[in-house]
Parts: structure tokens; sequence; C-alpha cells
């Protein structure tokens, strides 16, 4: 006999789920029916907060957006600018951002890493990635002063770099990739790992396609996509989207673990050659001409997706318009699809593997 | 021997109001070997059942409150609402917090001190609701 369905508050973050949602899960014999989901951060950036404010004001708030990638949201915003204004970035520079845009993420990864450890209470996996993690936010601090935004990129260049800075960018990555071997191993051939999350949130190759899913999880999904190959192919020997074709959590956890170690490869190689001579430091407002007018459409890819942002410079460094669309939207359409049909148990993993909500908000 | 160590461990759970996500990640951190919240007593919980506390982090707008408050509802009692970071300070127009612990954004061993802190408060909160269920039993 079927049982009647029956609804289920989802434990709304738990320790694991970057952002809350309203809603509740229809079950039906512990499977998953329907989820509704409604999600309640989005109220907080009213309409009209970033319009007719100077580039420079936007940057440092666009780059607070999000704890995680607040260095690769500063990177695409300067690059927006930088191509209204036809400023031209010197390949040392340009090779310093990706250095820097690969630790942010690593530090991304290794934070949804330690989550899904988490939930699969494997307590040991999660202190040591969790660990890792803490040698990054050590680093910005350093650097930083701040252990959780790196305000690193300038319109036009990047702050000082000295010697010292590299040698220890160098130290940590070494020693990360040292560590992060072992993590890597015990994914890839740990059969409790493997039994946790294989088969778990499927979400197929088409459904990836028709939904618009970008970033880890489109690759675990089989989409050979990835935007930094076309502006790491002009500064990287080769480079190759990590792809995966299953499209489970077990997928996107790989996916996340073969792209840290891609990172740290791209970060050892674009070090190798970078001369701190050619770097070009940014002095803030003395940078953009006060004539730079004109809009521009910039897609770029955050650690769990692809982004947009749109600006409009009106002259003397005012912006006139400023709308940052994120994947949250599309990765969380995929979650509803791959959370129908499982298991009560699965859903804290599913949700994990997505971290649909990780790299900030959209705000218009 | 066993009442005084359960007299300090707290099950902690997290609810994140959204925002910048930084103080949710560094209490993650917190979980790290390096500053070791369960050598503390600290234990994370995803129940609100099996809580003590409840740690809000983030941004608290009018969406969040009957969330906090349906959490609050189902935990055991008494329970403490911590609000950690200067964002959750917000949740003080809208619900009581016991505890709030400001900063942006807090460093996970500061973390850990607030959260021993908020338990103390707790402690404190514990006994004078024992005391009112004596007084009362004492009237009847």
């Amino acid at each position: 006999m079927m049982s009647d369905n029956y609804s289920v508050c989802v434990p709304f973050n738990n320790f694991h789920i970057n952002a809350p949602f309203s809603g509740e899960i229809t079950v039906n014999e512990d499977k998953v029916k329907n989820i509704d989901i409604d999600f309640l951060q989005l109220e907080i950036y009213k309409e009209g907060m970033w319009i007719n404010s100077s580039y420079v004001e936007i940057l440092s708030n666009f780059q607070k957006l999000s704890s995680i990638n607040s260095i690769i949201n500063a990177e695409a915003f300067c690059r927006a600018i930088e191509e209204i204004a036809n400023i031209e970035v010197t390949s040392a520079t340009q090779k310093l951002r990706i250095v820097f845009n690969e630790i942010g993420r690593i530090n991304s990864h290794l934070l949804v890493l330690g989550d899904m450890a988490d939930i699969m209470y494997m307590d040991i996996l999660c202190g040591e990635i969790i660990r890792q993690k803490d040698k990054i936010s050590k680093l910005f601090y350093e650097m930083f002063g701040s252990r959780i935004f790196a305000s690193f990129n300038t319109v036009g260049g990047t702050l000082k770099i000295t010697r010292q800075m590299i040698l220890k960018i160098k130290i940590i990555i070494k020693s990360i990739d040292d560590y992060f071997k072992g993590i890597s191993e015990f994914f890839h051939e740990d059969s409790a790992v493997k039994e946790a999350l294989t088969g778990v949130g499927v979400l197929k190759d088409y459904k990836a396609r028709i939904l618009g899913v970008t970033g880890p999880i489109a690759k675990a999904s089989g989409i050979d996509k990835d935007l930094r190959s076309e502006l790491y192919g002009v500064y990287a020997k080769e480079f190759r989207p990590i792809v995966f074709t299953a499209g489970d959590c077990y997928a996107r956890a790989l996916v996340r673990v073969d792209e840290i170690i891609q990172s740290i490869s791209l970060i050892y190689e674009m070090l190798e050659n970078i001369t701190l001579e050619n770097i070009t430091l940014g002095e803030a407002e003395n940078t953009l001409p006060a004539s730079s007018i004109g809009e521009t459409l910039l897609r770029y890819e955050q650690s769990e997706g692809v982004s947009e942002i749109h600006v409009k410079l009106g002259g003397n460094g005012i912006v006139k318009k400023f709308i940052l669309c994120t994947f949250r939207g599309n990765t969380v359409k995929a979650m509803k699809s791959a959370l129908i049909d499982a298991d009560l148990l699965d859903v804290p993993i599913i949700m994990s593997s997505f971290n649909y909500c990780d790299c900030g908000m959209e705000v218009k | 021997m066993l009442t005084i160590n359960l007299n300090k461990s707290i099950w902690a759970m997290n609810f994140n109001c959204g925002g910048c996500n930084g103080c949710y990640t560094e209490l993650l951190l917190t979980k790290c070997p390096v500053f070791g919240a369960q050598n503390a007593g600290i234990k994370y919980v995803q129940n609100p059942i099996h809580a003590d506390a409840l740690i809000i982090t983030g941004k608290v707008i009018d969406a969040d409150i009957p969330h906090i408050k349906k959490l609050y509802r189902i935990m055991p009692k008494p329970a403490i609402i911590m609000a950690l970071g200067d964002c959750a300070e917000s949740a003080k127009d809208y619900i009581n917090v016991d505890y709030f612990a400001p900063g942006c954004s807090l460093s996970p061993d500061k973390i850990i001190n607030e959260i021993l802190n908020a338990h103390k408060s707790k402690r404190n909160k514990r006994d004078r609701h024992n005391k009112t269920e004596r007084e009362i039993n004492d009237d009847e």
C-alpha cells in the first residue's frame, strides 16, 4: 500500500549549506517527491544601491559580496573597467592575477570538500581539509590584514607585491600540495567515500545542458566547458577543463579535488617566470581617464559557475549601471532536479555537492 | 566528574542568514584540529532537537525570523540564541538575543572563546530556570 505524502521541513542550513532557504520537501516512502525552495537573502540588496557610485566604491563593496570569491569578483570587475577605458595590463600583472584567482578557487573548493566530509561524518578528513583552507586564510591575513577578504586587484594593476610575498605564496602552496596529495588519493580510492557518493543525486548530461548549469556541476555531468580556457590560453602552456561524466555527488567531488591539483600546478607555472618589475601597480583613481564612457558585458568563471557583470561607465569614474547575474538560479534548478526521487537521508550531501549559493547574490 | 564534564560541553547549531558567508566559513574552520572546537567541548549538531545554542550568522531579515523562531521552539529549553558577527546584530531588532559576539569577521579562536562565554551565560540561564521551577514547586 502506498503511504501518503508528508512534508519535511528541510533543516534550513544546518552547518553545511551556505545560505538558508524557506520551503519544504514533500516526501513519500522516504523518497523526495517535490521540493519548494525560496531564498531569503536576495532581499538584502535593494535596487539602486550600486548606481551612480564611483568605480572604486563599487569595487570595494563588490569584493565584499562574497567571502570566498572576493578575488575573482574583483578581478572580473577590474577587467570590465579596463575594457571600457582601454587600459592595457602587462602580462606579469595578469599572471599574478591568475595566481590569486587560483588561490581563491582552491579556497572555495576546500570549503565544499570539507563540508562534504563533514556530512559524511568523516571528521578527521574534514579537519585535514579545513586545515589546508586555514593556511590560505593565514596567507591572506599576512598579506592583506584580513582572513576573509583579499583586496588585491585594482583597476589597471594590482596592489604592491614584494618578493617576500611571492616566496610566502610558494611556501604555502607547496605545503598545501604536499598534504593534498593524500586527501586526493583518499577521495579517489577510499571505498567508504565511493559508496557514500556514487549514484547519489545524479544530474544527467542533457538535463545539465537544458538547465544551463555551469562550473564544477556542469563539468561533473560531462560538459566540457570552462571560461578560464579563453583567458588562460594566452598565459598557460596547457589548460584543459576537468570533466567527469557520471553527474553524481562523487563526480562533483572529484572535479573539485582534481581542480585543486590543477590550480596548484597553474600557480607553480605562473610564479615560475614572473618578473616583479613588470607588474603594474594600480593607483586607484589616477589610472582611469575621466573621459572613459561606455559599457561592457563580461562573463567570467567563478569557482562554482559562470557569472556575468554588466558595467556602464558615465565618465569621471562614475558607474551608471552595474548588474551582476550569478549562476545560482540555474544551479538551484539543477539541484531540485537531482533531489527528486533521492533518499531523504541523502538530501544534505546532494545540497552540499551543488553548493548553490557560495558566490554572492544577484545585484541590480 | 561526569557532571562537570557535561557542564562544560555545548552542542551548537548554526543558522546562516546569508551575506558574505565569512562568519560561516570561520565557524567551519573552528572544527580544524589547529583550533579544536571539540577539545573546548563544543560540538556542532545538525538538528535543533540536540542543540543547546543557536548560532546566528549573517544579516537577519524579516524572512529569516519565522525560521529562527521555529528552530528555537524545537530546541530543548533553556536554550540560548547567539548572534555571531556584526551583521547578526540585526537579529536584536526581531528577537531576544542572549549573547552577541561583535566582529567582522571573528577569527576561529575568538569564535570558540565567544561560544564558551555564551555557554557560561547559558548555565546562568539554566540556574535561573531551575530556580524558577523550584519556586513554582514550592508555591504549589
